[in-house]
């Protein structure tokens, strides 16, 4: 096993582990916590697949920024014992769910093992900023554009909706 | 010996895990956290085959992906303060309103 | 491997040495800056150091004080909240260059823990896990000031962080890098071309937020103590207020290391390129050691001689002797070991070392030197209020940062 391997599964490992954190920790506090362990873990296997850039953005932007809204939002919301002790579902369910989930995901994995996927791999310093930059600002401008467009939109469409009426009252 | 199977199936893995957190979760906040899993899943996928099938076509597109959650993360969870304020709580089983009153029995 | 572990290990330990020398600082200007003397009174065996003994009393004090866990707090994120705080504040050092590359006979060595090509953007990324510490202690503590903490802090930081980003671009642009190492190296020796003179709005811009990203005055709302008692920290005690309080330091640290490398030339001695300094190596060192011997004569004759106040059987009485003595001593016999030896011939590695040296040195005075603006700001500027500073990040800061990234990108691209 070489060292890449073994980082792999640890990142994996904890990758998992913390994403069945967040679905069944019964407080959402844990869960958003979770989730930033899950996005860490994923961004250490875009390290591994030689996205530093990406795994950058990653810890950045989603640890960084949306997840920190997620817990600004529990933590604004202040939810009473109550709202943290949600309804839940019976058990059946439950299994139900567990066993659609079951299925899914080995016919998915299956899916995958059929595959055959041929290319060259990447060669080493191919996710560095450069080349993606250079990607994104010639062959992707417009959809890069757009994406703008998206976040100031959906800026001003939070503010909107999240503004209290003050006229009103 | 890891190859880009691994990669696949933890990201199928990471994408059923956010899945189960929607349909199971009954809390807002937690199925929004559960799409992020499921995003998440998807953008591994994506950056794997981009390193190794050579293309960075892969992180480009989840370059934007982690665009659009920032985006929907945003509005999402504005929704979610619109409708605690309005209904003092943030359960999906207080949110069914539109429900068929006759059939719902 | 010896060689990446030192350079893990020592700029960790020198700032590590930093921070109580930080804290002793901020203490002793405050003073100056009130009117008052400040600390002066603990001691071993006599000698305070200018009351910088107090820091070493502080530690002790700190270690043996109660652990106090609040009754009604969730005891897993109370607990890992002051680790995540300091920890992350500490794995910023990793990449940033301390000194110019060493041109070894195996290849060069950049004097950086890691050099990590996203450089700037790991600093960002790995700064903005740092709120988690605050907001886990705010919500963990279950107390409702050090709640509202914790929600000030994180709508705080998130809003910051976009104008310290968008201040940075201008500087990538010119350097082309977003490598701190080469950021570095594109500002070059002379000062006129640093970043602080291309790059004005950028600084100013990158200072402020940077004060609001490490929680400092006049941005500290997050523990605002005459409204919030203590903010986020209020349940802590002990050693795990110690970690918060030594976090806040090494975030002042980073962010003065940050402002020097950006835009004060990190490295960069004055008017001094490295093939100058590597060129003179051997002058340098033989003056560098003459001057300091000759300083610690000065400094070393000053307070054996000095007369003193202390009352007689005080330990004190004999602090000036104590210190001065070996000082005179040591200055005494550097001078003459010099005088007897003349210059000394150091070879290609001995002159880089020397460089790498005094440029070292050079950087740690201009980290000092933030540190000490950002004290000096803490004790003369008030606090904002909550929606002032709000609307200075998002309405003020943020559209002059784009108007510096726009007029940048034009001047790049015209130049």
């Amino acid at each position: 096993m070489s060292g890449f391997d073994i980082l792999f599964f640890v990142f994996a490992g904890f990758a998992l582990v913390s994403a069945m954190g967040v679905v069944v920790s019964p407080n959402p506090v844990y869960s958003a916590l979770s989730l930033v362990l899950t996005l860490f873990s994923v961004a250490g296997l875009f390290l591994l697949l030689q996205a530093e850039f990406l795994a950058v953005v990653q810890v950045l932007t989603y640890a960084g920024a949306i997840l920190v809204l997620f817990v600004f939002i529990i933590m604004l919301l202040n939810l009473s014992d109550f709202e943290l002790m949600e309804v839940r579902m019976g058990n059946l369910g439950k299994a139900l769910l567990t066993l659609a989930a079951v299925v899914a995901f080995i016919t998915l994995a299956f899916v995958v093992h059929l595959t055959r996927i041929t290319g060259d791999p990447a060669v080493e310093g191919f996710g560095d900023i450069s080349t993606l930059g250079r990607e994104i600002f010639t062959h992707y401008v417009i959809p890069f554009e757009i994406a703008g467009v998206l976040l100031t939109v959906s800026l001003i469409g939070a503010v909107m909706l999240a503004k209290k009426n003050l006229t009103k009252e | 010996m890891v190859e880009l199977p691994h990669f696949l199936i933890v990201s199928v893995a990471l994408f059923v895990l956010g899945f189960v957190g929607v349909i199971l979760r009954r809390n807002l906040i937690v199925v929004l956290m559960s799409i992020e899993l499921m995003l998440n899943g998807v953008n591994l996928s994506f950056v794997a085959f981009s390193r190794y099938l050579g293309d960075i076509q892969g992180q480009v597109a989840g370059f934007f992906v982690i665009v659009l959650a920032a985006a929907e993360a945003a509005v999402g969870l504005a929704i979610i303060i619109l409708i605690f304020r309005r209904r003092g709580s943030v359960q999906t089983t207080r949110l069914t309103d539109l429900k068929d009153e006759i059939h719902a029995a | 491997m010896t060689a990446t572990l030192l350079k893990i290990f020592v700029p960790f330990g020198v700032i590590m040495q930093i921070v109580p020398v930080l804290i002793w600082l901020e203490r002793k200007g405050a003073a100056y800056i009130q009117d008052r003397r400040g600390p002066n009174r603990a001691s071993i065996a006599g000698v305070r150091l200018g009351g910088l003994i107090h820091s070493l009393a502080d530690v002790v004090k700190l270690i043996f004080k109660e652990d106090i866990w609040p009754t009604q707090a969730n005891r897993l994120i109370y607990a890992l909240a002051p680790f995540i705080a300091m920890s992350v504040a500490c794995v910023t050092f990793a990449v940033i260059p301390w000194a110019a590359p060493l041109n070894l006979s195996s290849g060069t060595m950049s004097l950086q823990a890691l050099d990590f090509n996203t450089g700037i953007l790991f600093i960002f990324a790995i700064a903005s896990i740092g709120v988690y510490g605050i907001m886990m202690a705010g919500w963990g503590s279950n107390n409702k000031f050090s709640l509202l903490g914790g929600l000030r802090a994180s709508a705080q930081m998130v809003s910051y962080e976009l104008t310290l980003s968008l201040s940075v671009v201008g500087v990538l642009m010119l350097a082309g890098s977003v490598e701190l190492g080469s950021i570095v190296a594109d500002q070059g020796s002379e000062v006129w071309t640093w970043n602080l003179v291309r790059q004005p709005l950028g600084f100013i811009l990158f200072v402020v937020a940077a004060f609001a990203e490490t929680n400092r005055t006049p941005f500290d709302l997050a523990e605002a103590e005459a409204e919030l008692v203590a903010g986020y920290h209020t349940e802590y005690s002990s050693l795990k207020f110690a970690l918060f309080f030594m976090a806040e330091y090494v975030n002042m640290i980073i962010a003065s290391a940050l402002m020097a490398t950006l835009f004060l030339g990190g490295w960069q001695v004055p008017f001094a390129g490295t093939e100058f300094l590597r060129d003179h190596a051997s002058n340098i060192f033989y003056y560098g050691l003459l001057a300091f011997g000759l300083f610690s004569i000065l400094v070393g004759g000053f307070l054996a001689l000095r007369r003193t106040k202390v009352p007689w059987k005080d330990a004190r009485r004999f602090e000036g002797k104590i210190l001065g003595i070996p000082a005179l001593v040591v200055g005494i016999g550097l001078i003459f070991w010099q005088f007897t030896q003349g210059p000394v011939v150091l070879g290609t590695l001995g002159s880089q070392a020397t460089a790498a040296i005094l440029q070292f040195s050079v950087f740690l005075g201009k980290i000092l030197f933030f540190c000490w603006v950002f004290i000096w700001v803490r004790w003369t500027l008030p606090r904002f209020r909550y929606d002032q500073l709000m609307a200075l990040g998002w309405k003020v800061m943020l559209p002059l940062a784009l108007i510096n990234l726009v007029v940048t990108a034009v001047a790049v691209l015209i130049l």
